[in-house]
Order: C-alpha cells, then sequence, then structure tokens
C-alpha cells in the first residue's frame, strides 16, 4: 500500500509537507555546503592566490593551473607519485582477483573457511595506526631473527632501500576486508540450483569460479574496478602513517594529503589546482573504465 | 545452514594453503606483537622472538602515563593531551560522530523512500550522481570554508560535517526503508501520532538492527581514523592520533621511544575494538548489503 493515494494526494501534502521539509532541511543545507560548495570553492581557489597582507584570497588567473602542470611534468618526483599512484591501482585490481577467488573460497564452504572469514576481516577492524607498528617490527625485526634461527640471513621488509614493493605487499595484505563480505555477500545471492547443475556436469572448481560465479558476480566486481579508478589518486598506499609527511616515496594521494597537512593557508590555491587536475583525469577515465566494463563483460541473468 | 559439496580440487587446495599462509602471518604477528610488549626492553633487545621470562606492564603505564600529543594554541602556548583526555575525545570523535554519520543518512532515505514528494527523486538522483563522481583534493577548500564557518578545529564542528546524508549508507538505508511495511505507518497515523511521533516511537524501534549494525562499522572506521583529526581536529587528538604520533617518535620520552612501547600502545588502541567485534561479530560482518540487511 502506497501512503500517497491518488484522491488524497493534496491532503498527504498538505498534512506532511511540514514535516517532510523539517526533515530534509539540515541534510539538504549540508550538501550544499559540504558538497557544492566545497567542490565549487575549489575550483575558484585555483584562480587565486594568498594576500598575506589582507589575509584574503585574490583573484590570479591561470597561474596556479600553470605551475601545477609544470611540476606535475618535470618534477621527478611527482612523475613518480603519478607512477606510484598507477601501481596502487594496479595492486587493487590484483586485490579484487584474489579477494574473489578468496570469497568463493570461504562461499564453497571448504576447509577453516570460518576462520578464514574472520582473519581476512581483522584488519578492518584494527587501526591502521597500530597494524603498521605491528607489521613494521614483525617484519623488520621479528622474521628477520626467526629466519636467522634457521640459518637463513635476510634484510627486515623496511630496511631495503625501495620500499615501495613493502608498501605494495601491505596495502594488498590489509585489502581483502570489507570486500570479502561484499562480494560473499553477492555470492550468496546465486541461486543454489545454478551451482549444483555445475557440479552435476563435473564443472572442476576452476570452471566454476570463472565461467559461473564470476560472470553472476560481474556487476559488483565492475564497482569495485569502477571505484578504484576513481580512487587513483587518493590512495595512499599507507606510506603517511608508515613514515609519515616527509617520505621520498610518495604516491598523488600521499602528496595532497600530507601536503594539506603541513601547509599553511597560502599553498592552498596551489594544492586546490592539482587537485582539479587529477579530478580533471579521473572523471574521465572512470567514465571510459566503467563503459568498458559494461560493454566487454559478461551479460548473465541470474 | 545448508553445507556445499565439492571435490577436492587443486585450486581449493592452493587457496587453502594461501590462506593458511595468511592466517599464520597474521595470528603470529598479533602473537609476537602482544609478548613482546609484556617484555622489559632490556630483555626485548637480548632476543626479540623470545617468550617473556618476567612479565612486566611497565610499557602499558609508560604509555597511559607519557603519552601525551602537544598543542600549540592560536596565542602560542603549548598544553599536553594525554591519554585520557585523548580516549574523551575518541568517544566524543567516534562515538557521537558515529551517531550523527547514522541518523542523518537513516533520517534522510527513510523521508525520500516513504513520502512521494518529487524532491525525494532529486536527492535519490543526487546520491548516485555524487557516488560516482570522484573527486580529488578537495581539502583546502573544505578547510577554508570551515574556517570561514567557524567550526575548524571544533568537535561539533566535525559532527555537523559528519552529517553526510548521502552515500553508501543512504542506499543502504533507502532500500530497507522501502521494504518497511506501512501497516504500522497508518495504525499509528489512524491514532493520531504525529509524524515525528512514528519516526521516533517505530520506525527508529523497528530499524534498531540496521541501525546497530551501520554504527558499528562507522564507530571502529571512526575509532580507527587519525588522518581526519590531524587535519580537521588538531586540538582534539584522539587515541589513534596519540598512537600515530608514538609510533613517529615525536614524543621524546626516552621510555615510550622503544619497540616494545610501541607495541604496547598498538594493543591499547586494539583492544577496546577487539571487545566491540566479538561482542557484534556477527552484526558486523553478516548483515549489511546494499539491499539493505540480511535476515
Amino acid at each position: 500500500m502506497k501512503l500517497t493515494r491518488p484522491n488524497k494526494k493534496g491532503r498527504f501534502k498538505r498534512e506532511h509537507g511540514w514535516f517532510y521539509i523539517a526533515m530534509l532541511a539540515f541534510p539538504t543545507i549540508q550538501f550544499l555546503i559540504f558538497y557544492i560548495a566545497v567542490n565549487f570553492n575549489s575550483i575558484i581557489m585555483v584562480f587565486q592566490k594568498y594576500d598575506a597582507n589582507t589575509a584574503t584570497y585574490v583573484f590570479e588567473g591561470f597561474s596556479n593551473f600553470k605551475e601545477a602542470f609544470k611540476v606535475l611534468t618535470t618534477n621527478d618526483n611527482m612523475i613518480m607519485a603519478i607512477r606510484n599512484s598507477f601501481i596502487g591501482l594496479c595492486s587493487g585490481i590484483f586485490t579484487l582477483f584474489l579477494s574473489a577467488l578468496f570469497s568463493f573460497y570461504i562461499f564453497k564452504k571448504r576447509r577453516f573457511s570460518g576462520l578464514f572469514k574472520v582473519i581476512l576481516f581483522l584488519p578492518a577492524i584494527i587501526s591502521s595506526a597500530a597494524m603498521t607498528i605491528m607489521f613494521r617490527y614483525y617484519t623488520d625485526q621479528a622474521i628477520p631473527a626467526i629466519l636467522k634461527m634457521i640459518g637463513i640471513s635476510s634484510q627486515g621488509m623496511f630496511s631495503v632501500p625501495d620500499l615501495l614493493p613493502t608498501v605494495v605487499f601491505y596495502s594488498i595484505w590489509i585489502g581483502f576486508a570489507s570486500t570479502i563480505l561484499l562480494l560473499l555477500g553477492d555470492m550468496e545471492r546465486i541461486n543454489e540450483s545454478v551451482i549444483e547443475s555445475a557440479e552435476l556436469d563435473g564443472a572442476s572448481s576452476l570452471r566454476e569460479f570463472f565461467s559461473i560465479v564470476l560472470p553472476l558476480i560481474y556487476p559488483t566486481i565492475t564497482t569495485f574496478l569502477v571505484v578504484q579508478v576513481g580512487a587513483i589518486f587518493t590512495n595512499q598506499l599507507n606510506i603517511f602513517t608508515f613514515f609519515g609527511g616527509n617520505s621520498d616515496l610518495k604516491t598523488m594521494g600521499y602528496y595532497l594529503y600530507s601536503k594539506v597537512q603541513s601547509s599553511g593557508v597560502e599553498s592552498y590555491p596551489q594544492l586546490a589546482a592539482f587537485g582539479v587536475m587529477c579530478t580533471f583525469v579521473t572523471i574521465p577515465l572512470t567514465f571510459i573504465v566503467r563503459w568498458l566494463l559494461n560493454k566487454f563483460g559478461p551479460s548473465v541473468e541470474r | 545452514m545448508q553445507k556445499r559439496k565439492g571435490k577436492t580440487s587443486v585450486l581449493f587446495v592452493t587457496l587453502c594453503v594461501i590462506l593458511l599462509l595468511y592466517t599464520l602471518f597474521m595470528l603470529s604477528m598479533l602473537a609476537w606483537s602482544l609478548t613482546q610488549s609484556v617484555k622489559s626492553a632490556h630483555e626485548f633487545w637480548k632476543s626479540v622472538i623470545s617468550f617473556p621470562q618476567t612479565i612486566t606492564f611497565e610499557h602499558f603505564s609508560n604509555v597511559m602515563k607519557y603519552n601525551y600529543v602537544r598543542i600549540t594554541a592560536s596565542n602560542g602556548s603549548q598544553y599536553d593531551i594525554g591519554l585520557w583526555g585523548q580516549a574523551i575525545n575518541t568517544i566524543l570523535f567516534a562515538g557521537v560522530g558515529a551517531c550523527v554519520s547514522v541518523v542523518v543518512p537513516f533520517v534522510t532515505a527513510y523521508v525520500c523512500a516513504k513520502y512521494k514528494f518529487f524532491y525525494s527523486k532529486i536527492i535519490y538522483a543526487i546520491v548516485l550522481i555524487t557516488m560516482v563522481l570522484p573527486i580529488v583534493g578537495a581539502y583546502p577548500s573544505e578547510l577554508t570554508i570551515l574556517r570561514t564557518l567557524g567550526i575548524y578545529d571544533q568537535i561539533w564542528g566535525n559532527w555537523i560535517q559528519k552529517a553526510n546524508p548521502l552515500g553508501m549508507y543512504f542506499l543502504v538505508f533507502f532500500a530497507y526503508s522501502k521494504g518497511l511495511s506501512d501497516t504500522y505507518i497508518e495504525a499509528a497515523r489512524i491514532d493520531g501520532a504525529s509524524e515525528l511521533g512514528i519516526l521516533l516511537k517505530i520506525i527508529f524501534p523497528l530499524s534498531i538492527k540496521v541501525l546497530l549494525t551501520v554504527f558499528c562499522i562507522i564507530f571502529v572506521a571512526n575509532w580507527n581514523d587519525y588522518q581526519t583529526v590531524l587535519l580537521y581536529l588538531p586540538s582534539h587528538p584522539t587515541l589513534a592520533v596519540g598512537i600515530y604520533k608514538l609510533s613517529r617518535g615525536t614524543i621524546s620520552t626516552a621510555n615510550l621511544s622503544t619497540t616494545p612501547a610501541y607495541l604496547a600502545g598498538s594493543a591499547i588502541l586494539t583492544v577496546p575494538v577487539v571487545i566491540l567485534f566479538i561482542i557484534f561479530r556477527n552484526v558486523m560482518m553478516g548483515n549489511i548489503s546494499v539491499g539493505g540487511i540480511k535476515e
């Protein structure tokens, strides 16, 4: 039964209109300030500079854009940050693929699947500040000591010159938690008879995964992939948590956050220019990836 | 629960081995961290992997006593916020913040789902659009606006910031509200209940399960979040900020600059949420989906 019946529409609106307006007034204002105004102001700030004499932002033209473009294309650190952001995206895609496999294992209720589900979820519970401490000292001090006991000499994961593989490994290692829950929830909605008939036909588990389960959860996989692409320039790969604000290792997400965190208001216009430029790249990229995934992905009805 | 059967295959054996290694790594890391945090620094440096010969809680007490965060006020004066101050900030930031983050999208979604006004459709469309539009680096603009409004570095200001009506949880609550039977609402109306009364006395108690699920998820995320606090609430450090600062070595007290002290700090931060997780494990791991909650 609908609350609005055609013959009572006018009365319904009269009686409930004020309640409706009262309930949605705050959410609307919140959205207008923290989404519309924030993003509009971001664009405005790109064309401004900070005037220390008046302590206000004044219009400057395109100089922030020019400077940001120059830095992004010529500064080695920024080129490295962009490269690492793409590496972060690749690691995210790899994590998603592994998550799908792990979810399939748990979905099929194989040995220890209940335990694995809890263990894989733990990184979502434990703070990254605490997890990075434990991970860092365990891999840097305990594991080399254990390996030394069995005659293997090794460096700690944080004692190597190039720390990128370490942070990528860590981001994969903690990246399964919520993805697995949502994929598992999706798998559990697959019609049982589809799985049973595949098993009766003698399909191998690999075939079952790639030909039945993966196509059926494809919309969720697509959503995750699109979200990953959308987050390409916000992913910090936990660099800030591991190394603070002065790390030589960078991603764009790390650069933007650490700069804003440590800079004064005078740097905001240029940082806004970086943000807007990244958004200009991310929006079309996200829509292209979404389009490609929808066009070339499997189309299966449940 | 129905048990799925299947043959043992190379895929499952391989996955089982990988997951066993993962589990071994995770559990051994947690066990190592806990055992080393109750060793004296001297004993730790003698062997970083041995079990403690004498158990000491000195690192825990040192972290509780000395792990303060130094705040510089706008007039240049400095003051310290210790562990208990950080704990209060955590409750205000994580607890109240989670309440706000649950109630606002819930009320918005409920009203949009149950009151057929055209504006409800606009809100739904806005939610979908904002979810697919990836905005990068709006921090400077957000900070500027917070300062302009006078709510920068204010806990209550952060609650307003957190009262975001949109996002994934709007969709969860919208699907849930759509599924709510109108019978109770109509009956309450016939009995003369106001719309606000229906929301507070009928809808909220009916929806306690989905509200609790989302609350737990957001509470844990807020509890663990130190970056938002560093950026928007620099004068209100939470426990997560305290432990982050401890790990960065910004606290100069010598007896806190040891691995066992860092591990003790991690345990202090972790234990409360692990207890919460143990109590609400099924709620947090089983119920949520974008289609509402699974019964």
